[in-house]
């Protein structure tokens, strides 16, 4: 059902200005008129982001908990500023020199696998630069030229210091004569010496190292004592995380746009017309304002705002990912969730999948929590759980094993001749009758369209239009129906059939050109009016999916069953068996599942809506808490 | 004996093709799955999804196989003697389905491939690409339920 919604403005005196936002944010009914401005400035994104590394980090150092669930009242939510900001500067503080120490370490690491074959020079490397008469170089050759370069070495005068040497290189330290240096080194290079440049130490090599290693083992100190300490703050972890919540609601309060005269302040905005008093009960135990109900112009979009029972409101998000109705026009949603709920319940047909949807789904929702079109979503599957559970009755099946309920409950009576079983569609006739009772679906369904058409065009007073493309297409449809079952020797009024469809069509034919002039436009009119007939043909066609969605997750199921069958006889067989039942149903399940899901979704959209409904409306988005990590304030004082 | 070779080789186009024609259409849109998750890996399980798409018409191909094979008792009986007037009908049964999902998995692995792109530039739309991706695989439907009509016949 769609509720109106009014267009109001509320005054307040300039020092209340923000409370008014606050109490606007905290009751959560009013959609802003205008849309939040401007983006959030970078310092604000800073301090978000250093709230949420500083989360990341904390929580890094905590127990993961499945299934967490945070509620906070609203009075802590909105008190704990600066504690939490405590917590952040002393969290942020430790990660900074966790950093700080965990580069620290990184470097010297580096620096000591640099140093480590050179801790046999026995002077320091600062000492061996600037010197008169001879150059030094430091550095490594391949092993296996060494013989030639020392040869080729020694005839230049130059003096080779093995410092280590491994496989694969020759760690050196040469010194060559100021005169000839450059000649030295040409040679050492061409035969793959590699120069080393040093730190410029003016210590030697070996205590460089031993430094370093201290300061190593001082950083890894630094990072185990920061550790605890962070561990110990991890416990106060949903603090920060409510301190992310409360930072980033505070920085949408204030990109609220508010209007100002000389001495008020005022707001712009819808309410639904059925929340207009709890609002105003809301918004006057925090200040003193004016409430004025505004006239909305004729080129204003109006937010709809939808008001269904428990079942039904579930379904409005497979509705709104079509396009959210239209305040001026039927919600769609009373009528197609029984019709989802029913059509998921065949395409998915077994006893088993349906307790798995049920038992699977609620527990998702009572543990995990989730919120918004995610909840929905699971609502809708756990609901549909039920008609799966029902079909699966009829069609005998429980997770692809014949199962009759009613045989098992008259056994308990002594009555052997009880059965619940309807029809199976994977035996005999089953598949055949399944196919007929598939397009009577469509049929069906398409006739509540219509139907649906009619009334909504008979609300605008658009006579014609509910003549042309509604009653038309009812009288076609139902006339066809009566003729096939006077065929199949039904029903005997094959005859009434076809004065209806005469009707219907010629109903099509008069009004089809309704307005337009000249004979031959009406005429063309008319004919396109008939040709849709070929539409409502395919739109019919296109049921017959139910059967073979609700047979391909039957026959699979059964050849699941079937190779855990073949391959049980022994333990180990057993074994195997079960592995196979539960992967391949585990499979089944999450195929046919995904299928009902999408293709359920499609027989509403485009068979279903497509008669009738027109969508393009404005979701109502009231302005409140933009929660991350909280699930849920409470408002109710205690 | 020739009975049941012709339905053997119905089990095989139906298994065959409808395998080829998912696996290629399953890969098309998982290149475009993995391009878009090398960015927005938060994006896993939206585009997995409209991964899997593709796959279901290797499930019918092997759906209708595993159908014929128990027909001719090879799956969970005796192996029964196959006319060859019906095994060449299970044969004929196998080609909507077998071809069909050949090409149908194809195309709609490549309409998957798009609409995994569209989820990538906004992800809210993400169900609506679904529901245009399952267009496609209507007319496999379609076929497969030619398919079981003319299997139940013959």
């Amino acid at each position: 059902m769609i509720v109106p919604v009014k267009k109001i403005r509320l005054i307040a005196p300039n020092k209340d200005k923000d409370i008014l936002v606050r109490s606007i944010q905290r009751s959560g009914k009013m959609m802003l008129f205008n849309e939040l401005a401007g983006s959030i400035s970078s310092d604000d994104q800073q301090h978000l982001k250093r709230i949420e590394k500083n989360i990341v980090i904390l929580e890094k150092h905590r127990k993961k908990k499945f299934f967490e669930y945070h509620e906070v009242d609203i009075d802590q939510f909105n008190d704990s500023e600066q504690e939490a900001q405590n917590l952040l500067d002393t969290a942020d503080a430790l990660v900074v020199e966790n950093e700080a120490a965990t580069k620290e370490k990184e470097y010297a690491t580096k620096q000591i696998e640099l140093l480590t074959p050179y801790v046999n020079l026995s002077v320091a490397p600062a000492d061996l630069i600037g010197l008169n008469y001879v150059r030094t170089y430091v550095g490594y050759w391949p092993t296996q030229n060494a013989t030639v370069i020392t040869d080729k070495l020694s005839t230049k005068s130059a003096y080779v210091e093995t410092l280590l040497a491994d496989d694969v290189n020759q760690y050196v330290a040469v010194i060559a004569l100021s005169s000839n240096h450059q000649d030295v080194y040409d040679t050492m290079a061409a035969n793959g010496f590699v120069l080393e440049k040093l730190p410029e130490l003016t210590h030697l090599v070996a205590d460089e190292v031993a430094l370093l290693e201290e300061k190593i083992s001082t950083a890894a100190n630094t990072i185990e004592t920061n550790d605890v300490k962070l561990k110990e703050l991890s416990d106060s972890v949903n603090l920060l995380k409510m301190y992310y919540d409360y930072d980033y609601n505070k920085i949408l309060k204030q990109k609220v746009e508010v209007l100002a005269t000389e001495k008020t302040v005022y707001i712009e905005g819808w309410v639904a017309e059925d929340e207009l008093e709890a609002f105003g009960a809301e918004l006057s135990e925090m200040l003193a304002y004016d409430l004025e109900i505004l006239e909305s112009t004729e080129e204003e979009k109006v937010p709809t705002v939808t008001r269904n029972n428990r079942f039904v409101r579930q379904f409005e998000t497979i509705t709104n990912m079509f396009s959210v109705p239209d305040p001026n026009e039927i919600d769609p949603n009373p009528v197609m969730s029984v019709w989802y709920w029913f059509i998921f319940g065949i395409m998915m047909g077994d006893v088993g999948y349906g307790i798995v949807l049920i038992t699977l789904f609620s527990l998702f929702v009572k543990f995990k929590r989730p919120k918004g079109a995610l909840r929905q979503l699971a609502m809708i599957f756990a609901f549909s759980g039920v008609s799966a559970i029902i079909f699966g009755v009829i069609f005998g099946s429980f997770f692809g094993y014949s199962f009759d309920l009613f045989k098992i409950i008259g056994s308990l009576f002594g009555q052997t001749h009880w059965t619940s079983v309807v029809v199976n569609p994977m035996e005999g006739d089953g598949t055949l009758i399944m196919l007929v009772a598939s397009l009577v679906i469509g049929v069906l369904h398409i006739l509540n369209a219509l139907v649906l058409k009619v009334i909504l065009e008979f609300r605008r007073k658009n006579y014609v239009e509910a003549l042309n493309s509604g009653i038309s297409w009812i009288l076609i449809l139902l006339g066809i129906s009566l003729y096939v079952l006077d065929m199949i020797d039904l029903i005997p009024l094959g005859i009434v059939g076809l004065i209806m469809i005469g009707i219907g069509a010629v109903l099509i034919i008069i009004f089809s050109g309704y307005g337009k002039k000249g004979i031959f436009s009406k005429a063309v009119s008319a004919f396109g009016g008939l040709y849709g007939a070929s539409g409502y043909l395919s739109d019919i066609l296109s049921y017959s999916r139910i059967l073979a969605l609700s047979l391909s997750s039957g026959v699979i199921a059964f050849t699941m069953n079937m190779l855990a069958g073949m391959v049980s006889g022994s333990i180990i067989g057993y074994f195997f068996a079960m592995i196979i039942l539960i992967v391949g149903h585990f499979f089944n399940f999450a195929m046919g599942l995904l299928s009902a899901y999408v293709h359920d979704g499609r027989l509403q959209y485009l068979e279903f809506f497509g008669k009738f409904y027109e969508g393009d409306g404005l979701a109502f988005t009231p302005f409140t808490y933009d929660l991350k990590y909280i699930d849920k304030i409470n408002k109710e004082k205690k | 004996m020739t009975g049941l070779v012709y339905a053997l080789i119905g089990a095989a186009i139906s298994a065959g093709l409808g395998g080829i024609g998912s696996a290629m259409g399953v890969a098309i849109a998982g290149r475009a799955a993995s391009g878009v998750i090398s960015e927005k890996p938060e994006l896993f399980g939206r585009v997995l999804i409209l991964q899997a798409l593709p796959g279901t018409q290797g499930i019918y191909g092997f759906l209708l196989a595993v159908l014929i094979l128990v027909k001719v008792g090879l799956l969970g009986g005796t192996v029964v003697d196959v006319p060859v007037a019906q095994g060449m009908a299970l044969m004929a049964a196998a080609i909507p389905n077998g071809i069909v999902g050949l090409f149908s998995g194809i195309y709609q692995g490549k309409m998957a491939a798009s609409s995994i792109v569209l989820t990538a530039k906004r992800p809210s739309m993400s169900t609506r690409g679904l529901t245009m991706t399952a267009m496609v695989e209507t007319y496999a439907i379609l076929a497969l339920l030619v398919s079981i009509l003319m299997y139940m016949n013959a």
